[in-house]
């Protein structure tokens, strides 16, 4: 057996020399469009990737949305409640402070109407005390009553100044004075008081008696400016405004107590 | 056939070198796969490849794939040589079975180049990705005592290449051309079969045993 040294060079070369070959025209363009598939492949699946992700993120979005519309629902309710409470408080408040105020006026009013009645009713009773004490003295004897009360008169005119008396009348002589008397009086009585008249005033007098038995009893000297009242009506009428008078104060002390 | 299958013909002389016969059909072959390789890359398209494309990515990347498995490590660095080692030894094989032709790998010579520049290559990878001295400490290794057996091991890998390759094809040309010499025309098709698929087989196996070689002296599997 021969090994033919020159021909295991020429094949040894020759093998090297397709290994360059190869490389050249085979493997070396294979393998750069097999890289470079293999790169568009990665960057599509990269992008898919990417698609993916950013598709996952969404959905994640989605349901942490969807998640969370149950606590932004109980919220928003939890909020209207808050509000609505408050709103409620508010009118509440506000109805109380109405009600209140509806309440007190009702009271005030109430108070009023009762006031006014009981002043109603007080002023119907001093009526009817006035009445029954008109009808009860209308059936006394109001002769010597009267007198007295016209002297009472005559006095109170005396006793006025000269100034006070002048007001009473004007300038005309003689001096016209109307007396009213609840009973009628004999003539001394009438003389004599238009001489205490004369005297007081330093001039005659025109006297001119006239009955008016609305006077119960005493009399009124009706002058030009003024009237001077001795009579019981005159008594009962003041009495009657004293008695008015002190029940309005008593009921508006109850009622601002 | 009267010459005997151990001698290597001289086609014709070139000055003093004798230019043998695998010699020249290894010219043949070269011309074929480079220019074969040269038209079929000639239109690469990233989408939608041809057929043929298709057989050239499916042929580079199974060889590639097959590679990285054998060796442990992206096998990119060593397709052209592992890779030329396959298709050659496949293509050479099977061009024995072309009337006229001979196999280049059924002369001893064709086999002993191969295992030699599988062997030098190895060395050289190992030295380069590793280093010189702790390439040449991976020779005493587990103990130093066995140096000469792991050189020996180097020197022996190559010729149990060589032979095996040789023998097989040699052997498959040599029981066919005694068969069609006594029985007839188609009674050694059965045997031809056979032997294109030893001859895929043979290059499957060197290749691969050139992958293990390659991987242990550069380190990414245990030397065998």
């Amino acid at each position: 057996m021969h090994i033919d040294g020159w021909t295991l060079l020429l094949q040894a070369i020759n093998f090297l020399i397709l290994v360059w070959l190869l490389r050249r025209f085979l493997y070396r363009p294979v393998l750069a469009v097999i890289a470079e598939r293999q790169a568009t492949t990665e960057r599509v699946r990269s992008e898919a990737e990417a698609a993916r992700q950013a598709a996952e993120a969404t959905r994640r979005s989605l349901e942490d949305q969807r998640t969370a519309l149950p606590a932004e629902r109980d919220r928003l309710i939890a909020a209207a409640r808050a509000e609505a409470e408050t709103e409620r408080d508010v009118l509440l408040e506000k109805a109380r402070v109405e009600a209140d105020h509806a309440l007190e006026e009702a009271r005030k009013r109430l108070s009023d109407e009762r006031a006014q009645a009981l002043e109603a009713l007080q002023r119907h009773a001093v009526d009817l005390g006035t009445q029954l004490a008109t009808r009860l003295l209308r059936d006394a004897p109001a002769g010597s009553l009267t007198r007295s009360l016209l002297d009472e008169a005559c006095a109170a005119v005396e006793a006025l100044s000269g100034d006070q008396r002048h007001a009473l009348v004007d300038g005309i002589d003689p001096v016209p004075v109307r007396l009213a008397m609840a009973a009628p009086l004999r003539e001394s009585d009438t003389a004599r008081t238009r001489e205490r008249l004369a005297a007081a005033f330093g001039r005659p007098v025109a006297l001119e008696p006239a009955e008016d038995p609305s006077l119960i009893a005493g009399v009124e000297l009706h002058f030009a400016h003024s009237v001077v009242r001795r009579s019981w009506k005159q008594t009962l009428a003041e009495a009657r405004e004293e008695m008015t008078r002190h029940d309005s104060a008593r009921n508006t002390a109850d009622a601002v107590a | 056939m009267t010459e005997s299958p151990l001698t290597t013909p001289v086609v014709f002389l070139l000055g003093p070198v004798p230019v043998t016969l695998p010699v020249v059909v290894t010219w043949g072959l070269m011309a074929a796969m480079t220019l074969g390789s040269a038209l079929a890359a000639r239109r690469l398209r990233v989408e939608r490849p041809g057929a043929v494309q298709t057989v050239l990515e499916l042929v580079v990347e199974t060889l590639r794939r097959q590679i990285a498995e054998t060796m442990q490590t992206d096998a990119t660095p060593f397709l052209p040589l592992l890779g030329t080692l396959f298709l050659y030894l496949a293509v050479a094989n099977l061009s024995g079975l072309v009337p006229g032709l001979k196999a280049p790998t059924a002369f001893l010579e064709t086999a002993a180049a191969l295992a030699l520049v599988v062997v030098l290559a190895s060395q050289a990878l190992g030295i380069r990705r590793r280093g010189l001295w702790p390439y040449l400490k991976g020779f005493a290794h587990p103990t130093p005592l066995l140096l000469p057996l792991n050189i020996l091991s180097e020197l022996t890998r190559a010729f149990s290449l060589s032979i095996r390759l040789f023998g097989n094809v040699m052997s498959g040309e040599f029981v066919i051309a005694i068969v069609l010499s006594l029985a007839g025309l188609f009674v050694p098709v059965p045997l031809m079969a056979l032997e294109a698929l030893l001859g895929l087989v043979q290059a499957y196996i060197f290749t691969i045993l050139a992958a293990v070689f390659i991987g242990g002296a550069v380190g990414t599997i245990e030397k065998g």
